[in-house]
């Protein structure tokens, strides 16, 4: 197992919005999680990443303790979390967001990932010396995940990459995810409001509900979207 | 003409101390979103620990260095103690402005205490007045300009060619993005402090020579920090530097036609004409987010 989570409980200050979750993740696995907003999916990825410190529970990464750990640590462990919206830094350059994403790693090791980058994302390459913040809707979703991939992680923590785009575009981030998932057989949980998407994607699924998981199992691909409704 | 060019002159080697104020505050308040007030108190510490250093035999140079370092020390101990602490217990915006204030009077009294309250000042820089034509200044307005120049050159330089100054550009446009990547912003705003506390002590090392130290200088200082980067546009230091140009100019120039007493109010009235036409400063695009 990649990742284990028993009984996590957390949230903001005095509010509690995990209620004890409990899951795992096989190797080279995508997990879906679903669940209406305010549900605590975000809540979830934040505390796994170590930027929400759990109240209670463990969280195991291939069998070793990374409770409440710094995200500093947990980047260079080979976990990568690409947040909600703008998970990029609009002032700097493309390539300036691609070297600092490499921070603490040498000249030779930025270029190969950011090459590799490139060969995901060409579009990006053509852009390098352009402001993040001036790249469309789209390409900034891709520079976000480009960022995420750039310490090769073995373990990636996705919220939400569809969110706000135009449905073509959509599935062009889907598709990546796809991609990065075949080519480096890494595990990637994957938070969307999107069913379609993360039946596309995802081979298991969880359901949140008011930070508790009212179902979680193997992705049929026949599922319909009607017969969830049942746990919300 | 001569009178403008004299007043020009003037001018610009004020406003290369509001200029140093700013960048120096700019940056603070660019990576930790910070208010601090407490700056004040740093130039403060900076002009004093100079004064200190002469008294005890030190070179006017060797007064300098240690009046950086001391500044340098001093803003480092404000964030690693009183608002790293305050950030962990969730204190609002509020209550660490008012720690801030109250910071800069404890600090101006304990100096009072200290060093008494008459006006210190720094022997031995040798002035020299240089006079092209009518127009006359002396080699400290020479030394204002070209520190605070050379100072703003050296930072720019700093963040865009280095990896902890790109790491710095980082966390200004996105601190939470910063962390999710790896890097520890808890680090990188001691460096800001420590950075900011840096640009005001020659400022306060520089005013101390021209003028003399006075404990109530902090409160000056801190009012001519942040209305550079307020002027210039939060987040934009070169907004801020060259808004600290702009606020010299305007002060000197104005006392032209108005009375000399009333200085301070141009720089007020030059920060609520662009607070109306222009509410995000004039390089400021967006509150709260970096622009360097």
């Amino acid at each position: 197992m990649i990742l284990e989570v028993k009984n996590l409980v957390g949230g903001y200050q005095n509010k509690r919005v995990l209620h004890g979750l409990s899951f795992s993740m096989g190797d080279g696995e995508v997990v879906g999680t679903i669940g209406h907003n305010g549900a605590g999916k975000t809540t979830l990825l934040k505390s796994l990443f170590g930027l929400l410190p759990p109240w209670e529970g463990q969280i195991l990464f291939r069998s070793h303790d990374i409770t409440g750990r710094k995200p500093d640590s947990n980047v260079k462990e080979g976990i990568a979390y690409m947040p909600q919206g703008q998970g990029l830094f609009p002032d700097l350059t493309v390539m300036e967001n691609l070297e600092i994403s490499c921070f603490g790693l040498d000249r030779k090791t930025l270029k190969k990932r950011s090459q590799q980058v490139f060969e995901l994302f060409p579009i990006l390459e053509e852009r390098k010396r352009q402001r993040a913040g001036t790249l469309s809707g789209g390409e900034q979703r891709m520079m976000s995940v480009g960022l995420t991939l750039m310490h090769e992680p073995t373990l990636m923590f996705l919220d939400e990459p569809s969110l706000g785009l135009a449905p073509r575009i959509v599935q062009l981030v889907m598709e990546n995810i796809i991609e990065i998932n075949r080519r480096f057989k890494n595990s990637i949980l994957l938070v969307e409001q999107n069913f379609e998407q993360v039946k596309r994607v995802a081979g298991k699924i969880i359901v949140i509900k008011l930070g508790q998981i009212v179902f979680s199992g193997i992705l049929d691909p026949a599922l319909d979207k009607r017969e969830l409704w049942k746990y919300f | 003409m001569d009178l403008l060019l004299q007043l020009t002159i003037n001018g610009l080697s004020m406003g290369s101390i509001y200029l140093l104020l700013g960048i120096s505050w700019g940056l603070i308040f660019a990576v930790t979103r910070t208010f601090h007030f407490a700056h004040g108190a740093t130039f403060v510490v900076a002009a004093y620990s100079a004064y200190f250093f002469q008294q005890l035999g030190f070179s006017l140079i060797l007064a300098a260095v240690g009046s950086v370092l001391a500044a340098v020390l001093f803003g480092m101990a404000v964030e690693g103690i009183l608002y790293r602490y305050l950030r962990k217990a969730f204190a609002s915006h509020l209550v660490v402005f008012v720690a801030a204030i109250g910071t800069l009077i404890t600090v101006e009294n304990l100096i009072a205490m200290g060093f008494g309250t008459d006006v210190k000042t720094l022997e031995g820089f040798p002035i020299k007045v240089i006079k092209i034509g009518k127009v006359g200044f002396n080699n400290l307005h020479v030394v204002m300009f070209a520190t605070a120049g050379i100072l703003f050159f050296l930072l720019m330089l700093y963040l865009h060619r280095t990896k902890t100054g790109k790491a710095l550009r980082a966390v200004i446009s996105n601190p939470e993005m910063a962390e999710v990547i790896g890097i520890d912003t808890r680090k990188y705003f001691l460096l800001a402090f420590a950075l900011g506390s840096l640009l005001v002590a020659p400022a306060a090392f520089l005013v101390t020579i021209e003028r003399g130290a006075t404990i109530d200088l902090g409160h000056w200082a801190i009012l001519y920090a942040f209305m550079p980067v307020i002027i210039g546009g939060i987040g934009s230091l070169p907004g801020a530097a060259l808004a600290g140009l702009i606020i010299g100019l305007a002060e000197s120039i104005g006392i032209w036609k108005i009375s000399s007493q009333w200085q301070v109010g141009i720089a007020f009235v030059v920060l609520v004409a662009v607070m109306i036409l222009k509410p995000t400063g004039l390089f400021g695009f967006r509150v709260y987010r970096g622009k360097i």
